[in-house]
C-alpha cells in the first residue's frame, strides 16, 4: 500500500504475544493514519467503561502517510488512548524521529494491550520484535534510559520512554523521546506505565512504497523551497514558539498566577529574544524539518541543559507561577521532562496549589511545609519531584486539578483551570471568545492545538459572538488536526504560512490517492464527531456542562493588565455553545444527532 | 526614498494579496498598520532592517519593516 509501512504490530503484554496484521486498505482510505487510526481503534477495541489504567485499555501509536517521508514536518506520530486524566479521549502528538523509524520498520501502528507481569521494553529492529526485561531500568529517569540505549545500540535507534511519573501513574505523565520531545497530554505516559512498558526502542531500514517517485520528489522540493523562502522563516527558526511570549503579554493572554490575569510584570525576561540571548545554545529540529523550532538551552545557574523551554512551558511554569527567571523555568522544564510529566498540566496544577495557599485554603500543614507562594522557585522544583513520586501534596496534584479541587473543595473548584479535566494550556481567555470556545470544545480537554483562534479574536473583535466566529473555530478544528492524521507537523503551515495546497500533490504522489484539503477536512469532521461520541459513550452524564470553561473566565475578571476588568459572561458562554452545537449538527446538549452521524457515514463505526 | 512594509501570511489580504507595500516615513508602525485596516494588536513581531523593532517605531526613509502576525500558535 503506497505511503504506508503496511503492518500493524499488536503487542499483548499479558501473554507476551507479538503479532502483525496487514494495515486494512479501507482503514487507510477512510481514516488515513495518525489520530484517524487512533480513534477508530479506540472505539472498536477498547470496551466501554474500561479502566484507563487497567488491562482493557490500549495504547495506539500511529504514523501517517507523510511520516518518515521527505516532506517538511514528516516527523509526527499520534498516541491515542483512553485518558487517565479525563476519562475521555486522549490523543498526543509527538515529534522527533520515532515515527520515521516506525515507517522504516514497516509499521503503521503499534498497539499495546494488556498488562505485563514485569517491567519490559519493546525492542523493534525491522522484523525482529521482542519484549525484553526492563527491571534494571524501572525507576530511572528518562534521559538516563535514553542515553543508555543510545550508547548500547547506536544513535540510529529511536527511543520513547517513560519516567517515574509514568511508572507511578501520574494522571498527566508523558512519554519522552529524543531527550526533548514528548507525547505530552492526557496521561499517555501513565497508560504505558500501567502496562509496565518502560520504553519502546525502534529502528528500521525498509523502503516505503511510493506511487509516483518523481512527482513526490518535485512536490517535496517545492514544499522545502516555500519554507526556506517564507517571510517568517528567520524569525521562526530564531525563536520558535517563544516568539509569542511578549505578544501574549501585550494582549492579556499570558497565563499569570493561575490565570488570574493575562499580563505579567516579568514577561520581558521570559521573552523569546531574552531567552535566545541569555540561555539558548543551539537549535534543534525534528525529522525532515526545514525550520527547526526547538531550542537547546544552557542553565549556568544549575549547571544543566535542556531542550526548551517552549512557549507553553514558559507560560505555565513561568508566569503562571509568578516566576520571571528564564533559567529557573528551563530547569523546571528539565525536571518535568526527566521525570516524565507534562509541563502544562504540572505548571497549571502547581499554580492552582499556589492560589490555594495564597487564599489560606492550604497552610504549611497541607503543603508538606513548603512556603508555596507565587514565585518560590525552590518550592516549584520540590513539588515537581513530589508529583512524579506521588508524595504528600504531590500525590493530590498528580490527579489533576479537577479531581484535586473536588477533594479539597472550599471554593477551589472555581479557580481550577481546566475543561473536561484537562488543565488549560498557555492562553488566558478572559476576553477572547473564539479562543475560549476552542478550549471549551477541544476534543481532549483544554488544549490549544486543535483551533488556535486568538489572533482572529483580536482582528474581528474579542467580545464578538457571531456565527462567523464559531464557523472559524469549527473550520480550524476540522482542518488543523489533519496534520496529526497525515503524520506531519502543522507548524510549517501555521507559522511559515506555507500554501497548504502544496501538500496535495505530495500526498497524492506518495499514496496514489487524490485528496483535496476539502476532502481532508471532511475526514477531520468525521474524526471530530467520533471523538465526541467516544466521550459520550464513556461518560453517562456527558453533555453541555462538560464544555463549560473554568468559572474564572466568566466570573472573575483580571485586576491588572491588558484584560483588566474584562470577562466573558456565562450567558455569552452558553450562546457560543448554542451556535457551535447548531453548526456542528449536534443536540442542544452537545451530542451528535442521528442525522449528523448518518450524514457523515459514521453509523457503522459507532454501531 | 519611501520605506517598505512587508506583510506575511493572511496580513497580505489587507494589501490586495501583495507582500510589499510602500509606506510614508514619519509614521509609526502602529499608524501604518491601522491605515491598512490591520488591528495592531494582532501583530506579534516587528522587524526593522533585520533588527527587532516595535509598533511604536517611527519609520525612516529606506527602512524595510517586516510585521508578522501569529496565525496559529503552538
Amino acid at each position: 500500500m503506497n505511503g504506508y509501512g503496511g503492518k500493524i504490530l499488536r503487542v499483548n503484554l499479558s501473554t507476551g504475544t507479538l503479532t502483525k496484521e496487514s494495515t486494512p486498505a479501507d482503514l487507510a482510505r477512510d481514516f488515513i493514519g495518525g489520530r484517524g487510526f487512533g480513534i477508530y481503534f479506540l472505539l472498536k477495541e477498547v470496551p466501554k467503561g474500561a479502566d484507563p489504567l487497567g488491562p482493557e485499555n490500549k495504547l495506539f501509536i500511529s504514523s501517517g502517510p507523510i511520516s518518515g517521508m521527505l516532506i517538511p514536518g514528516g516527523g509526527k506520530c499520534d498516541w491515542t488512548t483512553k485518558a487517565p486524566l479525563t476519562g475521555g479521549y486522549a490523543s498526543a502528538s509527538m515529534g522527533g524521529h520515532f515515527t520515521a523509524e516506525m515507517k522504516y520498520a514497516g509499521l503503521d501502528s503499534i498497539i499495546l494491550e494488556g498488562i505485563s507481569p514485569k517491567p519490559v521494553y519493546l525492542f523493534i529492529d525491522n522484523d525482529k520484535v521482542e519484549l525484553r526485561d526492563a527491571s534494571d531500568l524501572w525507576g530511572k529517569n528518562t534521559f538516563a534510559v535514553e542515553k543508555q540505549f543510545k550508547q548500547k545500540l547506536g544513535e540510529e535507534y529511536q527511543i520513547a520512554v517513560i519516567g517515574p511519573g509514568g511508572e507511578n501513574l501520574v494522571s498527566y505523565a508523558c512519554i519522552n523521546h529524543d531527550y526533548g520531545r514528548q507525547a505530552g497530554r492526557g496521561g499517555v505516559g501513565a497508560v504505558m506505565g500501567s502496562k509496565k512498558v518502560k520504553a519502546i526502542v525502534i529502528h528500521g531500514t525498509k523502503s516505503v512504497p511510493v506511487a509516483d517517485v518523481e512527482t513526490y520528489r518535485k512536490a517535496g522540493q517545492a514544499l522545502y523551497k516555500a519554507c526556506k523562502e517564507a517571510e517568517a522563516w528567520k524569525q521562526w527558526t530564531s525563536y520558535g514558539t517563544t516568539q509569542v511570549v511578549s505578544w501574549c503579554d501585550e494582549v492579556g493572554a499570558l497565563p499569570t498566577r493561575n490565570f488570574s490575569a493575562g499580563t505579567f510584570e516579568g514577561a520581558k525576561t521570559l521573552s523569546g529574544p531574552y531567552m535566545r540571548e541569555h540561555i539558548v545554545i543551539t537549535d534543534k529540529g525534528c525529522f525532515a524539518c526545514p525550520s527547526p523550532c526547538g531550542k537547546y538551552s544552557r542553565m549556568k545557574k544549575y549547571n544543566s541543559n535542556v531542550e526548551g523551554p517552549e512557549y507553553e512551558t514558559i507560560g505555565l511554569c513561568g508566569s503562571n507561577l509568578g516566576i520571571a527567571d528564564i533559567e529557573s523555568v528551563a530547569q523546571a522544564n528539565l525536571l518535568c521532562d526527566d521525570l516524565g510529566i507534562d509541563t502544562i498540566s504540572a505548571g497549571n496544577a502547581i499554580g492552582w496549589a499556589m492560589e490555594c495557599y495564597q487564599k489560606g485554603i492550604f497552610t504549611k500543614k497541607d503543603t508538606d511545609g513548603l512556603d508555596l507562594k507565587f514565585g518560590n522557585v525552590d518550592a516549584v522544583f520540590t513539588l515537581i519531584k513530589k508529583i512524579a513520586r506521588r508524595e504528600g501534596l504531590g500525590a493530590l496534584l498528580s490527579e489533576g486539578v479537577k479531581r484535586a479541587s473536588k477533594k479539597v473543595g472550599k471554593g477551589s473548584e472555581k479557580f481550577a483551570i481546566h475543561v473536561k479535566g484537562m488543565e488549560q494550556s498557555g492562553y488566558a481567555t478572559h476576553n477572547a471568545t473564539a479562543m475560549l470556545l476552542a478550549y471549551m470544545t477541544c476534543d481532549v480537554g483544554a488544549h490549544h492545538n486543535r483551533a488556535w483562534a486568538i489572533t482572529y479574536d483580536i482582528q474581528v473583535g474579542r467580545e464578538l459572538v457571531t456565527p462567523e466566529k464559531v464557523k472559524r473555530v469549527i473550520w480550524l478544528q476540522n482542518f488543523r488536526p489533519m496534520f496529526d492524521v497525515i503524520g506531519g507537523c502543522r507548524l510549517q503551515w501555521v507559522e511559515l504560512d506555507i500554501d497548504r495546497d502544496l501538500y496535495v500533490p505530495a500526498m497524492e504522489a506518495i499514496t496514489g490517492i487524490h485528496r483535496t484539503w476539502e476532502d481532508l477536512e471532511k475526514v477531520g469532521e468525521r474524526i471530530w464527531n467520533l471523538t465526541r461520541l467516544y466521550w459520550a459513550r464513556e461518560n453517562e452524564d456527558f453533555g453541555r456542562t462538560w464544555d463549560l470553561p473554568a468559572p474564572r473566565f466568566y466570573e472573575d475578571p483580571p485586576k491588572t493588565g491588558a484584560t483588566k476588568g474584562q470577562i466573558t459572561s456565562l450567558e455569552t458562554v452558553n450562546k457560543l455553545l448554542d451556535i457551535y452545537y447548531e453548526q456542528r449538527g449536534w443536540s442542544l446538549d452537545g451530542l451528535p444527532t442521528a442525522a449528523t452521524i448518518e450524514s457523515l457515514g459514521l453509523k457503522a463505526v459507532v454501531a | 526614498m519611501p520605506a517598505t512594509l512587508r506583510l506575511s501570511g493572511p496580513l497580505r489580504d489587507f494589501n490586495g494579496g501583495q507582500t510589499e507595500v510602500k509606506v510614508q516615513a514619519g509614521l509609526t508602525v502602529r499608524e501604518v498598520l491601522t491605515n491598512l485596516g490591520i488591528v495592531p494588536e494582532t501583530i506579534a513581531v516587528v522587524v526593522v532592517n533585520d533588527e527587532q523593532g516595535n509598533k511604536d517605531y517611527v519609520i525612516q526613509e529606506g527602512d524595510v519593516v517586516r510585521v508578522l502576525a501569529i496565525i496559529g500558535g503552538g
